[in-house]
């Protein structure tokens, strides 16, 4: 899941009361603990529980999301490495407390940042035991992926600051660990007395797989399967095709596993659970799919679709399918943007003129002094105290858009920020509510996270 | 020119080197001999168009055709494969196997799917009536599909199909090793590389890149453009194939680099400067794609669908937001008045930006200024038109400035006697 980087989010985390839980392994799992990085919260990607032998020889540990622990006759394949420091260190650790073998294989799960921070940990504890040095496997695009994230390493830090709300550090290109193996479809892992079968599963990112242990009926989903709504269209990330995410899980589907462990949260045995945990996102995309489809063919927009689609509640307000990382919203704007190009269909915006000349040509336009733009946020404000916070919005963006020293513009945006918080508790999902909150902060010229402390604690589970 | 008709290629067969024939078509459809029979590249868009193609290809040929290779899977490039099984069968031929990259299915269906947004999308960017309900003759599916590379072999040569993904994920190209003959399909358009077209999905200009790369290692001693004259000069194919894909490179680091240091879409659109020696290459031509459009995609291939603004996160119905705009406006008549100023000043597009405040708005006794400001967007948008080097702009706007003035998409150019094309 988590689109990079791992960095501290506030939230209740993983069945925590709300008080100052898992702050303990630190702000950054990548970089030594920072005791002023994570006041209070705990981190929204990592996980605290462990399930072993969830079926013989096979372990859901704690890393950044779950990690997979396999062991065959000739070692242990771990899925997903953690994030290095001392979750990883902790990892590494709890393997131990349950097996001797050495480790066989590090298997990525996916390319996104923070989820493998911590493979030269795992190298350098085989190393130390005198143990040869373990495979690195991944679907192919693993690779292009690293390189991206290497090459747009400011822009990640941008986006991953705003997203997880906190000071993220610009990634050393040494956590990028290419993998020494990579496979496009399908990977087979002898293992001896057991195959692991690695079958590439796009779904969040191209480059996911999820592994797959015949003998037992196991499915590990990887980033494919969630407790909750695919995290498809994200504000911040590039395309995630909702179809293919809903192949990817029929896929999975058809091997009928009759234990599957999530990306986030325990294990899924109850039989009932494991069809459902595939059977209902694949209906719930492929829902969506149909409905914005017909609407983009009655020559709808975009904003006008998000607002008409009702969404079934036999399907989305499934426990699987709760908006608690991604939101229909969001998968309505990637099923538009599978489909269409970048452009709003307003021949106004093909071309424009940079920014800041438009601003003060609106700014202009709209206000002949002070007292104009004042009414204006008077309007604003009446339409949030009536309840629209949101409209308010638009309508406060007419002043709050302008240029910096235009009348109104600083009390507008201080206005806007207050807006921002409020809509901060309307919406479900912890991705908008960061976005709200970090962009809040900016314009009150405050750092990125620094007010964590009074973030809205959500009621968070990935379970 | 209006329409699709810059699309259409109308010259008779040439002969680029023994039995290999440029033969006019939607872009430059190819015919060539290997001894066995004609593999055809581009079966062109049906009925007058592709009768014209069969008959130059009978003009100089009486070998059954074998093969049909699908360029890329884009609306009328293959609208006519139907007709060549025709012709097949009138001359008594085994039907042709037709061969496509493996996207093209996927592609193929979806077009189908999404009919009733082809139908919006293609009538405003190309000016011409487009089906909803597309006829059953086209998206014809291929018989064979292949992912990297596809070899018909033939008694005199071997057409080598190989995956050169460009404009669409599923574009091929064709090599003919004994002649060093490359088509490059959509990849190679003598002109600027089309990727981040306003209405299209994305098209990955690194890919594309990538994609010239390996053609210009290829050495090719012709090289055949999609549209346009093939090259025969060494140095002339070096520049046509290297000079976009160094430009496309340089414009991704430019906007990356701009992207790290926290700026946003549009800052980039306007601060990223073009050199010449890369931008005013006779082959990077602005007419159809244009650097606006480039930037766009990078910035799509980096970044999400949102524009940073919180206030677009979850927005409001569209006409309640613009609605409540205008009712806010201190003074509505003041902002078409500054739009009017900035028009008559010359400021075309700053003027559309202003008058922007007002259109939105459902026209209301209240709300006076937005009819008077709908038709000054409308007159703006032919000037703004007029301006524009990119075909696509300019037709996308002259579509909006008709729809502002409640005429059918078209009538300006049936008004001068244009004759539209018609897809089907």
């Amino acid at each position: 899941m988590s689109d990079s980087h791992p960095c501290a989010a506030k939230t209740a985390a993983n069945g925590a009361s709300g008080a100052a839980p898992t702050a303990a392994a630190g702000a950054r799992p990548d970089a030594a603990p920072r005791p002023d990085a994570a006041p209070r919260g705990g981190r929204l990607l990592i996980a605290s529980d462990t399930f072993a032998n969830v079926v013989p020889g096979v372990h859901v540990l704690p890393g950044q999301g779950n990690t997979i622990a396999i062991e065959t006759a000739r070692g242990v394949v771990v899925v997903d490495a953690g994030p290095g420091g001392r979750v990883t260190a902790a990892l590494i650790a709890k393997l131990r407390e349950l097996t001797d073998k050495p480790v066989s294989h590090l298997v990525y799960s996916h390319g996104h940042g923070g989820y493998n921070y911590g493979v030269r940990d795992w190298i350098a504890a085989a190393a130390a035991r005198g143990e040869p040095r373990p495979q690195v496997v991944a679907q192919r695009g693993v690779r292009a992926r690293y390189r991206r994230y290497l090459e747009t390493a400011g822009l990640q830090q941008w986006l991953n600051s705003r997203q997880f709300r906190g000071v993220v550090p610009l990634p050393a290109a040494e956590l990028y660990v290419m993998p020494d193996l990579a496979f496009d479809e399908r990977l087979v892992i002898d293992g001896g007395d057991r195959d692991v079968e690695l079958i590439a599963a796009p779904s969040e990112t191209d480059d996911a797989l999820a592994v797959w242990l015949a003998s037992e009926r196991f499915l590990y989903g990887g980033a494919a399967v969630m407790r909750s709504i695919p995290n498809v269209g994200t504000p911040l990330r590039t395309m995630r095709d909702a179809v293919r995410w809903a192949r990817t899980l029929e896929t999975l589907h058809a091997l009928r596993p009759a234990v599957i462990a999530t990306e986030f949260g325990a294990p899924i045995t109850d039989p009932k659970d494991v069809e459902d945990v595939l059977r209902v996102p694949i209906a719930g995309l492929r829902w969506l799919r149909d409905a914005v489809v017909a609407r983009m063919n009655a020559g709808m927009s975009l904003d006008d679709i998000v607002h008409d689609v009702e969404l079934p509640d036999a399907i989305f307000g499934h426990k699987f399918m709760r908006p608690i990382y991604g939101a229909p919203e969001y998968v309505i704007r990637d099923i538009w943007r599978s489909e269409n190009g970048w452009w709003d269909r307003n021949p106004t915006t093909l071309h424009p003129v940079a920014p800041a000349l438009a601003a003060a040509d609106l700014h202009e336009a709209m206000f002949g002094g002070d007292a104009d733009a004042q009414a204006v946020i008077a309007r604003a404000k009446a339409l949030a105290d009536a309840g629209d916070t949101q409209l308010a919005l638009h309508v406060l963006d007419l002043v709050a858009l302008g240029p910096d020293d235009g009348a109104g513009v600083a009390q507008a945006r201080a206005l806007k920020a207050d807006l921002l918080d409020a809509r901060a508790v309307q919406v479900p999902t912890v991705v908008s509510r960061n976005l709200y909150r970090s962009a809040a902060e900016e314009l009150r010229g405050q750092p990125i996270g620094s007010t964590r402390a009074q973030d809205p604690i959500g009621n968070f589970s990935w379970d | 020119m209006a329409g699709t008709d810059i699309l259409m290629q109308k010259n008779p067969a040439v002969q680029w080197a023994p039995g290999v024939w440029t033969i006019g078509g939607q872009g430059n459809s190819l015919a060539v001999s290997n001894g066995d029979g004609l593999v055809l590249v581009d079966a062109g868009p049906g009925k007058e168009v592709t009768a014209r193609m069969i008959s130059h290809v009978r003009a100089v040929s009486e070998l059954p055709v074998t093969h049909i290779v699908y360029s890329h899977g884009h609306v009328g490039y293959n609208n006519g494969a139907e007709d060549w099984f025709d012709e097949a069968r009138a001359r008594g031929d085994r039907p042709p196997c037709v061969v496509a990259h493996e996207r093209l299915p996927h592609r193929y269906r979806r077009y189908r799917e999404t009919g009733g947004l082809q139908a919006l999308t293609h009538t405003r960017q190309f000016r011409s009536p487009y089906p909803a309900d597309p006829p059953a003759r086209w998206f014809r599916m291929p018989d064979v599909t292949f992912r990297d590379e596809h070899v018909i072999p033939g008694r005199t040569r071997d057409v080598v199909v190989m995956h050169a993904p460009s404009e669409t994920d599923d574009a091929v190209a064709v090599w003919l090793p004994d002649v060093k003959l490359l088509w490059g399909g959509c990849a190679f358009i003598k002109s600027l590389p089309n990727a981040g077209s306003p209405f299209r999905t994305f098209r990955d200009p690194i890919r594309w890149a990538g994609t010239l790369e390996r053609f210009l290692a290829m050495e090719p001693a012709i090289l055949v453009p999609e549209f346009g004259k093939p090259l025969t000069d060494a140095a002339e194919i070096r520049e046509a194939l290297s000079v976009p894909a160094k430009a496309l490179r340089w414009l991704r680091a430019q906007v990356v680099e701009r992207m790290n240091r926290g700026m946003g879409e549009l800052e980039i659109l306007r601060d990223v400067e073009l050199p010449a020696e890369l931008f005013a290459n006779r082959y990077m031509k602005p007419g159809y794609g244009c650097p606006d459009y480039l930037i766009r995609e990078i910035w799509r291939s980096e970044n999400g669908w949102w524009d940073r603004n919180p206030t677009s996160l979850h927005p409001s119905r569209p006409q309640a937001a613009a609605d409540a705009r205008y009712d806010a406006l201190p003074d509505p008549a003041r902002v078409l008045a500054k739009a009017r100023a900035l028009a008559d000043a010359g400021e075309v597009q700053r003027a559309l930006q202003v008058v922007d405040l007002l259109v939105a708005a459902a026209p209301s006794p209240q709300r006076a200024q937005v009819g008077p400001a709908r038709e000054l967007k409308a007159a703006l948008l032919d000037r703004r038109a007029a301006q524009m080097t990119s075909a696509v702009s300019r037709q996308v706007m002259q579509s909006d400035a008709e729809m502002l003035r409640g005429q059918a998409i078209g009538d300006t150019d049936r008004a001068r006697g244009d004759t539209p094309f018609e897809w089907t």
